[in-house]
């Protein structure tokens, strides 16, 4: 009986075994991000797998040490899932990389901003990104503030929101639109009954069970929205800067009443599809008309035409769209901020990150146009590394065109032209505090939440259904966040 | 030690005798029909509908013969067939491995926890319910296996989390508990040590509660992605519900924004049949195969033997 175990020592055995495996089965790794030749690890999203990000790191590395940078970049790409999902956690637990994607609508930049995530980039940008802090004008930066401190840098693109609409070429010539003569929403109005009355079977106008593509969803671009989800705004060219509630206002009441109108008559779907089928619909062919932006770049497959119906506004969200930040606990801030700067001003680093290596993930159409395609033989879902996003990794104007269209065009030099030409909103620059009113703020998200929707997308009567809306929203103490941010905004204005 | 069934079955003998077709029996059976088919029906959907052309499901809905048959969804998600081919590998090996180690040591813990004269026992069942109870919460879980555990891109973040399913414990002692203590006494009196008791007394004698567990264990490896999609950033090592499930956030991102929008359009409404179809096949035979096992380990407690 000497060559088995004692019963106590093989239970207490066992059970140990079973409790601490956890611990024993570790590995190691050691992190690098100091030193003299750190490595910055880059953390932004993808909707595309990219199983070449590491052939691309390579190159931008070889890119890098050939300019005499003294530092590397190791690219950590993160489905937009898992992005949404792991940047909050990475932020928390202290393993998040050195420079990351944030915007007004993925991985909060006021929020992070405002929590401490990010490093403020004020005095680091004039030394170590003299390029690109010289490259946008004050009230650019200004938009990027924060309690008076910029931490991120915008990422160049169309900066003004274009909402308009978007039709099939051919229902378009079928149906003879006008597009000189249309100017409004409201005017969209035969074209949309003649393709109806025309098209059995088809759907004449694009919406989701999210809203988007009701005359509200584009109509409320006209606004400064500095509370998005809870419906406080103000009036871009507002001087006196009267922060009011967007559901309480004359144009909110004709979306509904024009959305009621569309939906009486038959010319969106009855059962709002999600944005994915709808979507899928819409890349088919099933749809005819959908109100969106019209910027000239995401175009569908089949050729379009499209118009614009606002004016541009240069607003706060609007340059927030898209953001590079920098993390605060970084080992390397120059070195960061100089890794900004090339993204920024470096045209073949960045074209690098945005298309890959040349005859490998794109290969040059036309030299002069600087327009790219696909290497023959690979295409869009065969492509190792085409994240398709250039407007998140730096200034989307150095970027190659993608489209023949566009690069006939020169888009970017059109789009910069807008950019200058657009009227800075009153309040651009201005973000609001939410924390002296967090319990309104709640409460009237959530009121919008159950009743927005039901109203602009022309479910319910909205000549009663607003007034029970906005009777709502004042219990709800909307009128407590306007008061709120009116003081904080005139206190904004002072300092100005 | 043979179990043997003493519930009353049907006599064979006598059906064999005269297969009565009764108006009773017949409604019995028709009602049957009906319920395999309404089980049978969605399943058919579904593979029909990832034969179908987006044209086709856009205009006509689903059906149950594909809609202007395409392979389009399949050569999507398979135009790297590597990739699946990898995807598969991950999750066969973690599906394995995980069930196996699981199994050890969920049956080792249990057993200790079963037996009366363990010193530690009454500490040890408190940990196992507490943890049933309350939980880290998924911060300081992710702060353990990033910071202290360096399990990023690691197998064994896939493994280690569900390792050990207090719940199962719990069945499984309380199976182990149920079993005559005079067998392991007569085992002690041939001589036999505990490893030996453990491993040719009673593990023998459980086969229905551990096939039931392995079930349940196996079902948790193979269709998990949310561990994948925390800590998993190597593309060689997504394990294929988790590889599957990003094809189609992906595609839907794509198809529901459009400023990521391609000059290709991914069969969305198809793909997400097809996504389904490849996620569950595997696991539809593994299921076929252990059936007979689930079957019983759901009556465990039921059968006396």
């Amino acid at each position: 009986m000497t060559h088995h175990l004692s019963r106590r020592t093989f239970l207490a055995g066992s059970a140990v075994t079973a409790a601490g495996l956890a611990g024993v089965l570790s590995a190691c790794s050691t992190s690098k991000s100091g030193g003299s030749n750190p490595q910055l690890r880059y953390q932004f999203f993808t909707t595309q797998a990219l199983p070449d990000a590491t052939v691309v790191q390579e190159a931008l590395n070889a890119h890098l040490k050939k300019a005499g940078a003294d530092f590397t970049i190791k690219l950590e790409p993160m489905d937009m899932d898992a992005f949404t999902k792991r940047m909050p956690l990475d932020f928390a637990s202290g393993s998040a990389g050195d420079i990351f994607f944030t915007a007004s609508w993925l991985n909060n930049y006021y929020t992070n901003a405002s929590t401490g995530n990010f490093l403020a980039l004020d005095d680091l940008l004039p030394k170590h990104a003299p390029k690109l802090w010289a490259s946008f004008p004050k009230n650019v930066w200004d938009a990027a503030r924060v309690g008076g401190r910029i931490y991120g840098v915008p990422n160049a693109q169309l900066w003004p929101y274009r909402y308009g609409f978007l039709a099939r070429q051919d229902i378009a010539e079928k149906y003879k639109l006008d597009l000189q003569t249309l100017n409004t929403y409201e005017d969209l109005e035969p074209f949309l009954a003649a393709v109806k009355a025309g098209e059995r079977g088809k759907t004449a106008l694009y919406t989701d069970n999210t809203g988007a593509g009701l005359p509200w969803a584009a109509g409320v671009m006209d606004f400064d929205l500095i509370g998005a989800t809870f419906g406080v705004a103000v009036r871009p060219d507002d001087a006196n800067l009267t922060v009011l509630n967007m559901y309480d206002t004359d144009e909110f009441r004709a979306a509904c009443q024009l959305a009621r109108k569309w939906y009486k008559a038959g010319y969106m779907a009855t059962n709002a599809p999600s944005p994915a089928d709808a979507g899928a619909a819409w890349a088919n062919g099933q749809i005819m008309v959908q109100l969106m932006q019209v910027r000239g770049t995401g175009l569908p497959a089949f050729p379009t035409v499209g118009k614009s119906l606002m004016d541009p506004w240069l607003t706060t969200s609007g340059v927030l769209g898209s953001i590079t930040a920098v993390n605060r606990d970084t080992q390397s801030p120059e070195r960061a901020v100089a890794l900004l700067e090339r993204l920024n001003t470096d045209q073949d680093f960045y074209n690098l990150i945005c298309f890959g290596v040349e005859g490998k993930h794109y290969a040059v159409t036309d030299k002069s146009l600087r327009r790219v395609g696909f290497p023959s033989g690979v295409t869009a879902e065969s492509d190792r590394y085409n994240p398709n996003t250039d407007w998140q990794f730096g200034n989307q104007f150095n970027a190659y065109y993608r489209d023949e269209a566009a690069a006939k065009a020169k888009l970017w030099d059109e789009q910069k032209k807008l950019n200058e030409s657009a009227k800075p909103s009153a309040a651009l620059g201005f973000t609001a505090d939410t924390d002296p009113v967090k319990t309104e703020v709640a409460n009237v998200s959530a009121v919008v939440t159950e009743y927005q929707l039901r109203n602009f997308s022309g479910l319910v009567d909205p000549s009663t259904g607003v007034p029970e809306f906005v009777d709502r929203l004042k219990k709800a103490g909307i009128d407590k966040i306007i008061a709120e941010f009116q003081k904080q905004i005139g206190t904004w204005r002072e300092s100005h | 030690m043979r179990r043997r069934l003493t519930v009353t079955l049907p006599d064979r003998a006598g059906r064999r005798q005269a297969p009565r077709l009764s108006a009773g029996r017949l409604a019995v059976h028709f009602g049957l029909l009906l319920c395999a088919l309404a089980f049978l029906a969605p399943l058919m959907l579904v593979v029909s509908a990832s034969f179908s052309s987006e044209k086709g499901i856009s205009e006509h809905g689903y059906g149950l013969l594909p809609r202007e048959f395409t392979t389009r969804a399949y050569e999507y998600v398979m135009k790297d067939p590597s990739q699946l081919v990898q995807a598969y590998g991950v999750s066969i090996l973690v599906t394995v491995v995980g069930t196996a180690a699981s199994m050890l040591i969920m049956s080792m813990l249990a057993y200790a926890l079963a037996r009366e004269g363990f010193f530690a026992r009454r500490a040890l069942s408190f940990y196992v319910v507490f943890t049933m109870l309350f939980s880290g919460g998924l911060v300081p879980m992710y702060i353990l296996m990033t910071r202290y555990l360096h399990l990023r891109d690691s197998l064994l973040a896939l493994i280690l989390p569900y390792i050990v399913v207090p719940w199962s414990v719990l069945l499984l002692r309380t199976y182990f508990r149920a079993l005559p203590s005079s067998v392991i006494d007569a085992a002690r009196m041939d001589g036999a040590g505990e490893l030996r008791i453990f491993a040719q007394v009673v593990v023998p004698m459980s086969g229905p509660a551990l096939a039931t567990i392995g079930m349940f264990t196996m079902l948790t490896y193979w269709n998990d992605w949310w561990q994948g999609l925390l800590y998993i950033n190597d593309d060689s090592l997504n394990p294929v519900q988790l590889w599957l499930y990003r094809i189609i956030t992906n595609v839907e991102a794509i198809s529901s924004n459009p400023a990521l929008a391609q000059a290709t359009s991914a069969p969305i409404q198809s793909l997400r049949m097809a996504v389904a179809v490849l996620a569950i096949t595997p696991i539809i035979g593994a299921f076929v195969f252990l059936q007979r096992y689930f079957v019983r380990g759901i009556t465990v407690g039921s059968v006396r033997g």
